[in-house]
């Protein structure tokens, strides 16, 4: 395996889907590899973080504003017809 | 995430049918939060984040008599919110999308690592709680073309494993992989050249 065919698999390396042997046979050259040992931690490290942009202020009146849009666009859709259940009693048992 | 009650997705799934209010209600409770921040992610701008996740609200109550329980409710969400963003995607043109390969890692004939390779992730590391690294990333993951972005958000960013992702996206899951791989690579050298350079621009 030279250091190209090792960049293509860190996905799976990375993600548990690769076999034993293989991976075997990765860790192998990682260890005595210094560029691709560096370009496996910077990999996974940018990987790592990508999951903390998601963590972003949410508008808390969009909530809000977001019901009131929907509501009021169903209520429309249904016309005349009353069909009005009260938010919290409106599930009760048959 | 809320002070409100979760409710079970069977249960809801069952008031919207029966077009209760309370069910549209528990819905957006629930799930406001995770489409919002998914729209977000993939379309960088809050007005269009916002409509989206009203389209996608509503379509969610139009069409809940053709959501068949063979996925999970998020997932079904996932995807129509991924469809109206791609859709609103279209229509805008971008003028910033760029070419990923210039940030692709290069080899020699042999396969060997053309250039040296710095460990920069301790600075990352050092930098995590930072505000302008997030405002960086972001920036970066706006660049990559849609058809990246949309699977590093949904992997990367939301969490999903590549089964649920390619089940979302209509992909298999090799194409997937694949789309996941370069994007991250792309991230990595856009970063690896603002952490080491200070540079903001490709
Ligand atoms: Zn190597």
């Amino acid at each position: 395996m030279n250091c190209r065919e090792l960049i293509n698999l860190l996905a799976d390396y990375l993600d548990g889907s690769m076999d034993p042997e293989l991976r075997e046979e990765l860790e192998r050259h990682i260890s005595m590899c210094e560029p691709c040992m560096n370009f496996l931690r910077t990999y996974d490290r940018t990987r790592i973080i990508t999951r903390q942009v998601r963590i972003e202020e949410i508008p808390e009146e969009f909530r809000s504003r977001l019901k009131s849009f929907l509501l009021k666009k169903i209520r429309e859709g249904r016309g005349a017809v009353d069909r009005y259940t009260s938010p919290q009693k409106g599930e009760g048992e048959e | 995430m809320s002070e409100n009650v979760v409710v079970d997705d069977e249960r809801i799934i069952e008031g919207l049918s029966e077009g209760q209010e309370w069910a549209v209600e528990a819905l957006v409770d629930k799930y406001y939060g995770r489409i919002y921040n998914l729209a977000m992610s993939i379309l960088r701008n809050e007005s269009d984040a916002e409509e989206i996740t009203q389209d996608v609200f509503m379509t969610v109550y139009e069409k809940i008599g053709s959501f068949k329980g063979d996925s999970a409710l998020y997932s079904w969400m996932y995807r129509i919110c991924v469809n109206a963003c791609l859709m609103r995607l279209r229509s805008r043109k971008r003028t910033d999308a760029v070419s990923i390969e210039e940030f692709m890692p290069v080899f020699t004939e042999e396969g060997k690592h053309a250039s040296q390779v710095q460990d920069w992730s301790p600075e990352v590391e050092r930098r995590v709680l930072n505000k302008e690294l997030g405002e960086v990333l972001r920036k970066f993951i706006g660049e990559l073309p849609d058809k990246y972005r949309v699977v590093l958000v949904l992997s990367d960013v939301e969490g999903l494993s590549n089964e649920e992702t390619a089940h979302i996206l209509g992909l298999s899951i090799p194409a997937v992989k694949s789309r996941l791989h370069r994007a991250r690579l792309y991230l990595r050298g856009r970063l690896e050249k603002y952490l080491t350079e200070g540079k903001l621009d490709s």
